[in-house]
């Protein structure tokens, strides 16, 4: 009989439960489409181990967030299930009354619950693989692969780990609302209806002085957000903001809805049309009661809005990159000698001291290099002279010196004499004063620069260049540059050129030619003269014609290396930087290998990442806000039937009715999303002057599909609540 | 108890110009086809403009049935209601809307303001759902107010007022679109016996110096010894009719209470 009778209560409720099971629903069938990414591999005929490798990592956090999503979900379905359960004591009342056992009444919740809750995991689910197939055809674009052949992905373990989670779920929902019902009075149950809230004003004046110091506690949020600039996340402005954001918003709830009554009351002109004194004041007392759960759906929704457009744009920041940061199809690096330890905190002072140290150390690795005068290719080339005739084409050789008795504290200095830096440039140096700058001589950037199809730089002797392409150091390096001051480098003087040059010398995953200085290759020799030993090489190859795939010429070079240092010869290095397994990783001439393909697939891997976990946090958090608003604004208008039968008496018609329902339900959901806007448009274009600006990513398709994003789903959301709240009324009239 | 009305009357029927209502024939079934409940077993009357009627019975005499009929809430089974020389019972929907905020004002017994909204906001409904112009609105507001007595209680919200202050704020509401018909249902039901006669004063007030027309449903005799008439219903017929004349309201009361004593006597046998 419980099961008869719960199974034609969910039935009979099936409005009140509509918008619950529609979110429960979103929440499993993106639950387990976002899990199942990592099943989609078995479509893409990834040739590359780097691409596997990057689906692998998003898939795994996006596993990690699953728990935060899980616990957001979690609370929304207790939340929904307070209002329901709430707006159900009368019932349980009466059953009580009627004599039927606590437990019975307990025990029909528990089965309604779990009904509700198993249908929608069985939908959620289908719902789920059939998006998780729309989701593959997505992850194939951000992949930038063609699906080559398409077939049907199910995906076993998020499958169960949906049913777990959410099996979790409704099992403290379950206990909660058995509690909840078995707990309570019988009296209260049949009270609940008469139970009415004060629905009063609050007093104007509190309203308005609230009101004001809500909007100077913004501006201060606002003003310390500017003064940090969203660049440091520890920095106490940011704290002060973050706290002054929530504080100012929760005041601004706390105060609107008397101050707008309060001032649009003085105008009948306004205020004396139709149902409007009953609207506002319908939206007054709700948001007067309901502030809190308003400012955490306007704060929830301002963190959606923000995470899913900035995480757009940063997806882009991190692919528009990579182009430009990996010029070269491979390049090797030599770590030469850091520190005993390998590590920057223990490098000596004195950067003759390397060198004592690595003829302590690693006397082998500095002989080869001495030998060669310090070009890889040499011993490289010894090893496997076919292999490297077939892959190479050619390839140019960088060596990064310290620049001998010339710090950043000495550059500091030159610019604070020339005087018009900002502070601001110059703050990006503190802490480094007594860090020696870096040095790379004017033939071997050339004959990278040949490999790009680069002009050539001209440098007279006696003159230094400023080598710079990170945007970030940009402003730097043309003050510096523009003012010329003359360096004494290995006892030679350098006149200015007040040129800055932007090359890449490497392939990486973003541009890194920081503030380097380009000097004659008399200054490149005579410093590693006077003894001192380069801090990288770096050796950039473009592959040879050879009709080979990108991923055979890298195992290729695999093998070159792999004969020029064999994995089981050890002994030499203090380096940890390699990732192939046939081969060492050593000091010299080779600790690691970068290569296009690989910084190209681990861009895409980090799009698809950002972009999934923006979609996924920004899509649940935008279901669960708009949920809450939903549910409240129906619990309210079910409150409310009373008032629209008092209306229907006085001649009300329906039309006027509904408009003012519309009107009320718009107002409910536009008031924390307008807030939320606020936040989120000072806050983007905040970092689309810094971040975003300085990678020159446009954030308007980012903003754009936050938009749309927005309008479907809150807008459906709205409009469902519309809709229901419109034929509960209709249906409240026609009873009585 | 000899004066009896029970049948329709072909000089009732006629319904002349001053009629501000005419019922004629009303029946009301309610149930479904084995189980019938005849409400209103045809019920024929007129109310003149300008007159204060009671209507009175016992409980389940069809009196709340017949009020929410003349109201448009519940449709007639057969027979027909004219007001203002329409006959309502084939309005449709939108146009009963119409009628009811037009013509009609309403007193109920338990009230019925809008919790939400101030006195003021509640008598002001009654004109904004009309559509009057807005600038017009505060004026008539706290004229109304002023005229039944609650002027002071216009910025409290209901559940800051007496009983009293609310059935005369919903008086204000009822009587300041100047409808051609106030209907009030029990409306001391829920009052103290002072906050009554208050009441029922002002219903006085109404009929006598702002001329409005009113018809209150009531099982308190005393309330009905304020109208100029009683009807009397029992099993949904009319069974009696009371006039007022030149008698105080003391000897009015003396004989409603006659009859109501021969109603409840008759009641009380029957069971």
């Amino acid at each position: 009989m419980v099961c008869k009778l719960a199974w034609r209560n969910v039935r009979r409720s099936i409005r009140d439960y509509a918008i619950y099971f529609i979110t429960l629903l979103f929440g499993v069938a993106v639950f387990y489409a976002f899990n199942s990414i990592e099943s989609q591999q078995v479509l893409f005929d990834i040739q590359s181990q780097a691409s596997a490798e990057q689906l692998k990592t998003t898939a795994g956090l996006l596993g990690l967030f699953s728990g935060v999503i899980a616990c957001v979900l979690g609370f929304l379905v207790l939340y929904a299930n307070r209002f329901l359960i709430r707006r159900r004591k009368q019932e349980f009342g009466i059953y009580l009354l009627l004599g039927m056992k606590p437990r019975m009444v307990s025990a029909i919740v528990l089965v309604e619950t779990v009904l509700v809750g198993l249908i929608a995991l069985v939908v959620g689910l289908l719902a789920g693989i059939a998006l998780s197939q729309g989701l593959s055809f997505l992850t194939a674009g951000l992949f930038g692969v063609v699906m080559s052949d398409y077939q049907f992905v199910f995906s076993q373990s998020s499958f169960v780990s949906t049913i777990i989670y959410f099996g979790v779920i409704f099992a403290v929902v379950a206990l909660f609302n058995t509690l909840s019902v078995s707990r309570v009075r019988l009296i209260n149950l049949l009270k609940a209806d008469s139970a009415n809230e004060k629905t009063g004003v609050r007093n104007p004046i509190v309203c308005a002085i609230v009101f004001v110091v809500a909007l100077a506690v913004l501006v201060f949020a606002y003003a310390k957000l500017d003064e940090n600039n969203l660049l440091m996340l520890d920095d106490p402005a940011f704290l002060q903001a973050t706290i002054a954001m929530m504080v100012g918003s929760l005041l601004l709830f706390w105060s609107l809805a008397g101050l707008v009554v309060a001032l649009v009351s003085r105008s009948p002109q306004l205020y004396l049309r139709r149902l409007r004194p009953f609207t506002l004041r319908q939206v007054a007392s709700r948001i007067n009661t309901a502030f809190v759960s308003l400012w955490a759906v306007c704060m929830l929704l301002f963190f959606s809005i923000t995470c899913f457009s900035c995480g757009m744009g940063l997806a882009d920041v991190f692919s528009g990159q990579v182009e430009a940061a990996a010029p070269y199809d491979a390049t090797m690096i030599a770590n030469v000698w850091i520190s005993p330890t390998g590590s920057t905190k223990d490098r000596p002072k004195d950067p003759l001291e390397r060198r004592v140290q690595m003829e302590e150390d690693a006397p082998e690795r500095l002989a080869q290099a001495e030998a060669a005068n310090w070009d890889m290719a040499v011993p490289l080339q010894e090893a496997a002279p076919d292999l490297w005739a077939e892959t190479v084409g050619s390839y140019g050789q960088v060596d990064v010196l310290s620049t001998p008795g010339f710090t950043f504290g000495d550059l500091t200095d030159q610019l604070n004499a020339v005087g018009d830096v900002s502070e601001n440039v110059l703050r990006l140096l503190d802490g480094r004063g007594d860090e020696l700058c870096q040095m790379v001589g004017v033939s071997q950037l050339n004959s990278v620069r040949a490999l790009q199809g680069q002009d050539a730089l001209e440098l007279a002797e006696g003159q230094w260049a400023l080598l710079n392409n990170m945007d970030a150091l940009d402003e730097l390096a043309q003050a510096f540059a523009k003012a010329r001051p003359t360096l004494t480098i290995a006892g030679v003087q350098l006149a200015g050129s007040g040129e800055v040059v932007a090359t890449q010398v490497e392939t990486s995953s973003m541009l890194s030619a920081g503030m380097v200085l380009i000097v004659p290759d008399s200054v490149m020799q005579a410093t590693l003269d006077a003894g001192y030993i380069p801090e990288a090489c770096k050796l950039d190859i473009m592959f040879a014609n050879n009709g080979k795939t990108a991923e055979e010429n890298n195992q290729a070079l695999q093998q070159i290396l792999a004969a020029a240092q064999p994995a089981d010869e050890g002994g030499f290095d203090s380096s940890s930087g390699h990732y192939g397994d046939e081969w060492a990783g050593r000091l010299w001439p080779v600790t690691s290998i970068t290569s296009q393909e690989y910084m190209f697939a681990q861009s895409r891997g980090m799009k698809l990442m950002i972009t999934y976990l923006a979609l996924y946090i920004g899509f649940v958090f935008m279901v669960s806000t708009a949920a809450i608003l939903a549910i409240q604004q129906l619990s309210n208008v079910a409150d409310s039937t009373g008032r629209y039968r008092t209306l229907n008496r006085l001649g009300c018609d329906r039309r006027q009715m509904f408009h003012s329902l519309l009107a009320q339900t718009c107002l409910y959901f536009l008031a924390p999303l307008v807030l939320a806007l606020c936040h989120s448009a000072y806050v983007i274009s905040m970092l689309a002057n810094t971040l975003f600006a300085v990678t020159g990513t446009p954030m308007l398709g980012p903003i754009a599909s936050a938009g749309a994003f927005l309008l479907v789903i809150y807008g459906g959301y709205l409009l469902v609540t519309y809709f229901t709240s419109r034929s509960m009324v209709g249906g409240a009239l026609r009873e009585g | 108890m000899a004066e009896v009305f029970a049948s329709p009357n072909a000089a009732h029927m006629a319904g002349s110009a001053n009629n501000a209502l005419s019922v004629m024939a009303v029946k009301k079934v309610f149930g479904s086809r084995e189980n019938l409940t005849t409400a209103l077993a045809g019920v024929t009357f007129n109310v003149e403009n300008g007159e204060f009627m009671a209507i009175m019975g016992p409980s389940g005499s069809g009196k709340t049935t017949l009020l929410n009929c003349i109201s448009t809430i519940d449709r007639v089974t057969s027979g027909s209601i004219v007001v203002g020389g329409r006959d309502i019972t084939s309005l449709s929907r939108g146009e009963l809307a119409k009628f009811r905020r037009e013509d009609l004002g309403f007193i109920f017994q338990d009230f019925n303001l809008l919790d939400t909204l101030t006195g003021y906001e509640n008598i002001a409904l009654a004109l904004t759902i009309k559509g009057a112009p807005a600038r017009t609105i505060p004026e008539k507001v706290r004229t109304m107010a002023r005229t039944l007595g609650v002027g002071e209680v216009l910025d409290k919200y209901p559940y800051q007022m007496s009983g009293g202050q609310k059935q005369r704020i919903a008086a204000a509401r009822a009587m300041v679109g100047d409808p051609r018909l106030i209907l009030a249902d029990e409306p001391t039901g829920a009052l103290d016996s002072r906050a009554s006669a208050v009441m029922l004063e002002i219903m006085e007030l109404m009929n006598r110096d702002l001329g409005a027309t009113i018809i209150m449903v009531t099982h308190d005799s005393f309330a009905a010894s304020f109208t100029d008439r009683v009807l009397f219903l029992r099993d949904g017929a009319l069974f009696n009719e009371l006039r007022r004349g030149d008698s105080s309201r003391e000897e009015f009361f003396t004989r409603i209470m006659e009859v109501t004593t021969f109603l409840s006597g008759e009641v009380g046998h029957g069971m």
